[in-house]
C-alpha cells in the first residue's frame, strides 16, 4: 500500500503549497509548547489542579457518550441513506448535514430552544427528571447536534461501498436482512464506523458554541479555557490548552493506532 | 420448476416487459442477450431480490412472492463472485450451511468435500482478494452449493475468465448438470451457450424474443436480429425455391474450391484476415459473403478467383 512517490516538478510544487497548512499547524504547537516548557512548574500546578483534570475527563466522557448514541442511532440511519436512492432520502441527507454549514451559535440556539425547560423536548424530559439547562446531558445533546453530520456521512460512504450483490449473494444463501447486516455489511465497515467515531468525537469535544448555549457550567473543556483567559490572562488559559493539546494527542495517538487494526478496505471486492 | 407468466418490472430507467417462460426440473437453461438486456434482473427475480410489479412467478407450483428469498433454496454465483472480502474462502463456502445450523463438523466436512473435488482444497484458509479468477469462481461456486440448492443462478460467471479456466470450468458446471441440478446461465457469450445449454432464451430491450430448444433456437432464428445476434454473418433478402424472406448462412457453413464444382457460384476473395487458427474471407459472388475457414482448409488470398458452395443445409430462411 505505501508507494514511494517519484519526484516530479509537479509533486514538487504540491508539496511546497501543502507545506503551508501542515507549516502553520506545527508552528503553532511549537509556540505554544517552547512558552508551556519555558515555566514547567507553573504548567505542572495548572494541569494537576482537579478542576482542570475533572473538565477534561469529562469533556472526554461527554463526547464519548454522544458517539455511542450515534453508534446506535446513527448507523442505521446511515445504512438507509446509503441504500437508498429516492428523493426523501437524498432530502434527509441534507436535513443531516445541515449543522455542518450553521454557524456554531445558531446550533447552540436551536438546541437550547428545543432542550429548555419548556421547550419542545425539555418539557417532556423534566417531566421525568431530566434537565438539560446547565446539565451533562445539556453538553451531549449539544455535541450529538453537531457531530451527526460527520458520523452519518463517514459511514454512510462506507456502507456505499458495500456492493448490494455481496449482500444478495448472502441472503440467497439463507441470511436473514439483519443476518446479511450482522454478518457482511457491518464487518465490511468497520473502519469507517470506526473513523466516523474518531471524528464525531473530535468534533463534540471540541464544541464550545454550541455547549455554552445550554450549558455553561458544568464547563466543558472548551469553556473552561475560555472562562481562564477572560478570568486569569492568556497564561492560565493556554497552560489549560497545552494540558489538553497533549490529552488529544494521547488519546487520538492511540485511537488511529487501533483504527488502523480494525477492519480492513475491499476496495477490489 | 419455475414459471414466469407475464412479469414485468420497472427499476429507474430499465424495464422488464411481459416475460413468461418455463424453466423445467433438470433443465440447463440458458438466458442470452447483449449487454444491458435485463438478463441479471431476470435472474434476481427468481432468486427474489426484486419482486415482479405485475404478473406471477411460480417456484415448484407455489407463488414466489409468498417465499423469502433465504427460504427459496435458490443460490446465486455473480459474475465477480460476490465473495465476502472479510472472510477466508473456508468460511465464505460455510456460510449458507451456518444459516442453516449445520453441525460445525459437517460444515467442515462438507466443505472440504466440496473444496476438494473443485481443486481448491489448498486455498481454504487464504482470502478471496488474494484468489485468481478461476479459484475466486470455484470458490463462489462451491458456496453456492454448499447448501444443496435445489435451483444454480450462474450471472455469466465466466466473462472474466481466461480460455484456459473457462474450459475446466465449463467442464465442472456439465458435471453439476448431469448430478441432477437445475441450472439457470445467463450469458452473452454463444459459445459457453451453445456448449451448455438444453434450453434457451434470447432476451433484447427487457423483452424475452424467442425461448425454445437449444438445438432450435441455434441453427432457426425467427428474426434479422436474432440471428445476427447469433452468429449469422450472411443475411440477403431474396427468393429461394419461390419463398420470399431473408436468407441466413453462417460463415462457416460455406465451402470455398479452387476449381468448379456442381452448385457453386463464382468470386472474387477481396479480402482474408487469419483470426488465430480461423482465415476470415469476404468474397464477392454479386452479393459480398463473409466464410470462416480452418487455416489449412486452403490458401486463399485477397484477389484470387474461388467457387463458392453453399449446402442446402446451411440456409435457413426467415
Amino acid at each position: 500500500m505505501a508507494k514511494k512517490l517519484r519526484m516530479n516538478s509537479f509533486l514538487f510544487c504540491c508539496a511546497l503549497l501543502g507545506a503551508l497548512p501542515v507549516g502553520l499547524i506545527l508552528l503553532a504547537l511549537l509556540n505554544i509548547t517552547l512558552g508551556q516548557l519555558s515555566d514547567p512548574e507553573f504548567l505542572w500546578l495548572v494541569a494537576t489542579e482537579s478542576e482542570v483534570v475533572g473538565t477534561i475527563l469529562l469533556t472526554f466522557f461527554a463526547g464519548l457518550c454522544a458517539v455511542i448514541i450515534l453508534l446506535i442511532v446513527g448507523t442505521p440511519l446511515a445504512y438507509l441513506l446509503a441504500r437508498s436512492a429516492t428523493k426523501t432520502a437524498k432530502v434527509i441527507g441534507t436535513i443531516i448535514d445541515l449543522p455542518v454549514m450553521l454557524p456554531h451559535t445558531i446550533a447552540g440556539i436551536l438546541v437550547y430552544l428545543l432542550f429548555m425547560p419548556n421547550g419542545w423536548l425539555g418539557a417532556p424530559f423534566s417531566a421525568i427528571g431530566i434537565t438539560f439547562q446547565d446539565a451533562f446531558f445539556g453538553i451531549v445533546a449539544a455535541m450529538l447536534f453537531v457531530a451527526t453530520p460527520f458520523y452519518v456521512t463517514t459511514v454512510q460512504e462506507g456502507f456505499g461501498k458495500v456492493p448490494v450483490h455481496l449482500e444478495n449473494a448472502a441472503r440467497t444463501l439463507g441470511a436473514s436482512p439483519f443476518t446479511v447486516f450482522r454478518t457482511v455489511t457491518l464487518p465490511m465497515t468497520l473502519r469507517h464506523i470506526s473513523s466516523g467515531s474518531v471524528l464525531a468525537w473530535g468534533r463534540s469535544i471540541s464544541e464550545f458554541s454550541a455547549v455554552i448555549m445550554i450549558a455553561y457550567y458544568p464547563m466543558v473543556i472548551s469553556t473552561l479555557i475560555y472562562n481562564r483567559f477572560m478570568t486569569g490572562g492568556l497564561k492560565e488559559s493556554s497552560a489549560v490548552a497545552f494540558t489538553m493539546i497533549l490529552a488529544c494527542l494521547l488519546i487520538f495517538g492511540i485511537l488511529r493506532f487501533i483504527a488502523g487494526k480494525i477492519g480492513g478496505t475491499y476496495d477490489r471486492v | 420448476m419455475i414459471e414466469f407468466e407475464d412479469v414485468s418490472l420497472s427499476l429507474g430507467n430499465f424495464a422488464l416487459k411481459n416475460c413468461s417462460l418455463s424453466i423445467g426440473e433438470g433443465e440447463y437453461f440458458v438466458i442470452m442477450g447483449p449487454s444491458g438486456a435485463g438478463k441479471t434482473i431476470l435472474l434476481e427475480l427468481i432468486a427474489g431480490l426484486h419482486d415482479s410489479d405485475t404478473g406471477v412467478i411460480r417456484i415448484n407450483g407455489s407463488d414466489a412472492a409468498e417465499i423469502p428469498v433465504e427460504k427459496r433454496g435458490i443460490a446465486i454465483v455473480y459474475q465477480d463472485y460476490a465473495l465476502f472480502p472479510h472472510m477466508t474462502v473456508e468460511a465464505n463456502i460455510c456460510y449458507g450451511m451456518q444459516r442453516r445450523h449445520i453441525p460445525r463438523d459437517e460444515q467442515k466436512r462438507r466443505c472440504r468435500e466440496l473444496a476438494g473435488s473443485f481443486g481448491i482444497a489448498h486455498l481454504l484458509k487464504r482470502k478471496p482478494l488474494t484468489l485468481s479468477g478461476g479459484e475466486a469462481q470455484r470458490a463462489a461456486l462451491c458456496r453456492a452449493l454448499a447448501v444443496k440448492p435445489s435451483i444454480l443462478l450462474l450471472d455469466e460467471p465466466y466473462s472474466a475468465l481466461d480460455n484456459q479456466s473457462r474450459k475446466t470450468c465449463i467442464a465442472d458446471l456439465k458435471k453439476l448438470h448431469k448430478e441432477g441440478l437445475t441450472v439457470v446461465h445467463v450469458t452473452h457469450s454463444l459459445e459457453e451457450a451453445k456448449s451448455l445449454a438444453m434450453r434457451v432464451a434470447i432476451i433484447r430491450d427487457g423483452r424475452i424474443v424467442v425461448t425454445g430448444d437449444a438445438e432450435e433456437v441455434f441453427t432457426q432464428p425467427k428474426d434479422e436480429a436474432t440471428a445476427r445476434f447469433l452468429g449469422f454473418e450472411n443475411i440477403f433478402r431474396g427468393d429461394v425455391i419461390g419463398r420470399r424472406g431473408r436468407v441466413c448462412i453462417r460463415s462457416e457453413d460455406i465451402l470455398l474450391h479452387p476449381e468448379e464444382c456442381e452448385n457453386s457460384f463464382p468470386g472474387n476473395v477481396l479480402s482474408a484476415d487469419i483470426q488465430g487458427a480461423l482465415r476470415i474471407c469476404t468474397v464477392d459472388i454479386g452479393e459480398v459473403l463473409t466464410v470462416t475457414l480452418g487455416k489449412r482448409e486452403g490458401d486463399y488470398l485477397a484477389g484470387s478467383r474461388v467457387f463458392v458452395e453453399i449446402p442446402d443445409s446451411a440456409v435457413h430462411m426467415i
